[in-house]
């Protein structure tokens, strides 16, 4: 498929990129609001998987995309909830507890599965924009940038509205002083009259939130179908990219489209028969994070109170 | 002629529900119950070892014949049929190894001509796209088979193929969609399991087309679908039962299942793709088919 321009290729890996970032997007940008705060949720696979399901069950039922992304952001953060009353209350080590949740989502949303639709099913999820006019043309159409950056669903915009958004919020608001300040120093945040159990349980749930909406991106948008364990490894790819992003939402957004790039990178390489094994091909995104994780990802600006539980009066 | 035969039938990976192979299995159990008022009782996909200890249960109790179908149980079954030499078992969609062993194996690149041909009528940009989960001898053969498909039409067609790598990750599957559409394919022939349920949703989204396997999928996208390649698990099922009421079961033998014996058919062509796959061409298919069966087309599997 020589004949081909180097520029629909190029157009082609892009489109395919921003689009495969969504999910990525979505749970990462929630599990740095938590990281911030002091707590790590390895729970995050599981969570896309409830969210996943749930989501994908409301519209099968009534057929309505944007009750199914209620749903799914309501079950999201309901174990969101479940997640900080282990780690923040009970002070649970949570790397382990967060292994609990992933396995908990994962079991849960298969047997629920199986119990309710057992099989092979579509749903008609958040339809693509192309932004048609009357006669017939649509902006979509329009090389290269309408190519890349139009034609995909509400969900795909919306991942990157966060970004923004994300920044403000952590950066510019009250709230987000609260957060750091809780991630960083907990024991001063204390003391100066912020509750950092307070703060915790929020930005948690609010994590549980964003991976549900993760979980539903792939099941009611990208895809629109559930299948058992359908995320796939995302959910511990998002908090490897929380790492990756230094806890930015910028650095987020960047390692997010990295990843799915070469994800998209690595399917090309073999469609265009590049001579590169096939097995190598599939393992390059992987080792990529590996190799992302292992070098450049600044330790300085890791929330000093990360994994850490709270408890008043130490120190 | 017993009428209380006893079946044991050994699911394999996706279980009941997966409209697909363990569906097609049950069925045709079924079948055969309101056929020869058999009993049966079935177990569902656990692991080799589970399943080995399954089979071995009914093996040891009063069961008259232990089906276990997928490519998936054979060891289990090879394992437990050198154990119990006296107890008659069948492997589906593969040949098991033992002398109380009848086996049942597919020529699916019979199907998988026919919608090659089918594939290389319809498209408009000359470029066809065959896509594999695994890179598995059996989708191997059926690649092959489908492309010769292709080839017998018109060798000037393009024929693009690639492979996801596994069977799972629905997402993969969509990516790897996207992608032979973008270069060009206006129609893909998707033989990868859950990750070909991800290229449906592509193909709908592009507004291209997809040939399926597994299950009819046309429901889950009516105009892109074309039609689906299916095997029918549940006839040998019904053929070895039959065998057995009827005292000419035979162990080691191995049964080659294509369009001729009822093992393999294509989803009918839905009037939602009837402006695609228009009558001619349903035609055109048809007469394929029967110079397939009648070998008048003999499809060649090697390279």
């Amino acid at each position: 498929m020589n004949e081909l321009g180097f520029v629909a290729i190029l157009v082609g890996i892009a489109h395919s990129a921003l689009r495969l970032a969504t999910p990525y997007l979505y749970a990462a940008i929630g599990e740095t609001f938590g990281q911030r705060s002091g707590v790590l949720n390895l729970g995050v696979e599981g969570m896309m998987l409830m969210g996943a399901f749930s989501g994908f069950y409301a519209v099968f039922v009534t057929g309505n995309p944007w009750l199914g992304l209620l749903v799914a952001a309501l079950v999201g953060a309901l174990m969101g909830l479940a997640m900080a009353f282990v780690s923040v209350t009970l002070q649970a080590e949570q790397g382990i507890s967060g292994i609990g949740f992933f396995m908990f989502g994962l079991g849960a949303s298969s047997l629920l599965f199986k119990t309710t639709i057992g099989s092979v099913e579509g749903v008609e999820g958040f339809a693509e924009l192309h932004f048609c006019l009357p006669g017939g043309f649509c902006l979509s159409d329009i090389p290269v940038l309408g190519e890349i950056f139009l034609g995909h669903s509400l969900l795909v915009y919306g991942a990157y509205l966060m970004v923004p958004v994300a920044w403000y919020v952590l950066n510019r608001t009250t709230w987000g002083l609260n957060i750091r300040a809780v991630g960083q120093n907990p024991q001063a945040a204390d003391t100066l009259g912020v509750s950092v159990a307070r703060v915790r349980y929020l930005t948690v749930t609010f994590g549980g939130l964003m991976a549900g909406i993760a979980g539903a991106s792939l099941s009611i948008s990208l895809l629109n179908i559930f299948q058992e364990g359908m995320t796939n490894g995302i959910g511990f790819i998002a908090v490897a990219l929380v790492y990756f992003g230094s806890w930015t939402p910028v650095g987020v957004l960047l390692g997010a489209l990295l990843f799915s790039a070469v994800n998209a990178l690595q399917l090309w390489v073999q469609v265009l028969g590049l001579n590169i094994p096939s097995d190598v091909a599939v393992m390059l995104p992987y080792l990529l994070t590996i190799l992302a994780l292992a070098f450049p990802f600044k330790r300085a600006l890791q929330p000093a109170a990360l994994t850490k539980p709270f408890e008043r009066g130490e120190n | 002629m017993s009428n209380n035969v006893k079946v044991g039938l050994q699911l394999s990976i996706g279980g009941l529900g997966d409209k697909s192979f363990n569906d097609s299995a049950f069925a045709g159990l079924e079948e055969a119950q309101r056929m020869f008022n058999i009993e049966f009782e079935h177990a569902v996909w656990q692991s080799p070892e589970l399943n080995a200890a399954s089979l071995e249960n009914w093996a040891k109790s009063d069961f008259d014949l232990i089906i276990a179908v997928g490519y998936h149980n054979a060891e289990p079954v090879n394992k437990v049929a050198a154990k119990y030499p006296n107890k008659k078992f069948a492997l589906v969609d593969y040949a098991g190894q033992g002398p109380n062993i009848w086996s049942a194996t597919y020529r699916e690149y019979e199907g998988d001509f026919v919608v090659g041909v089918l594939a290389a009528l319809v498209t408009q940009t000359r470029i066809v796209g065959f896509m594999g989960g695994g890179i598995t001898p059996i989708v191997r053969r059926i690649e092959l088979g489908f492309a010769q498909g292709v080839k017998n039409v018109d060798p000037s067609i393009s024929f693009i193929s690639d492979y996801v790598g596994e069977f799972d990750d629905p997402v993969k599957g969509a990516l790897l969609a996207e992608t032979q559409y973008m270069l060009g394919a206006d129609v893909i022939y998707q033989v990868a399991g859950r990750c070909g349920l991800g290229a449906i949703d592509t193909a709908k989204n592009f507004g291209k087309w997809i040939i399926s396997t597994g299950a009819d999928h046309s429901y889950l996208a009516p105009k892109a679908v074309l039609t689906s390649r299916i095997k029918n698990v549940g006839r040998p099922v019904i053929d070895v039962i039959e065998a057995v009421i009827e005292d000419r079961f035979e162990g080691g033998v191995e049964k080659s299942y294509g369009f001729a014996e009822g093992g393999l058919m294509l989803a009918p062509i839905r009037p939602s793709v009837s402006k695609v796959v228009t009558p001619p061409i349903q035609g055109i298919m048809q007469e394929i088919q029967a110079q397939v069966i009648s070998r008048k087309i003999v499809v060649e599997l090697e390279e």
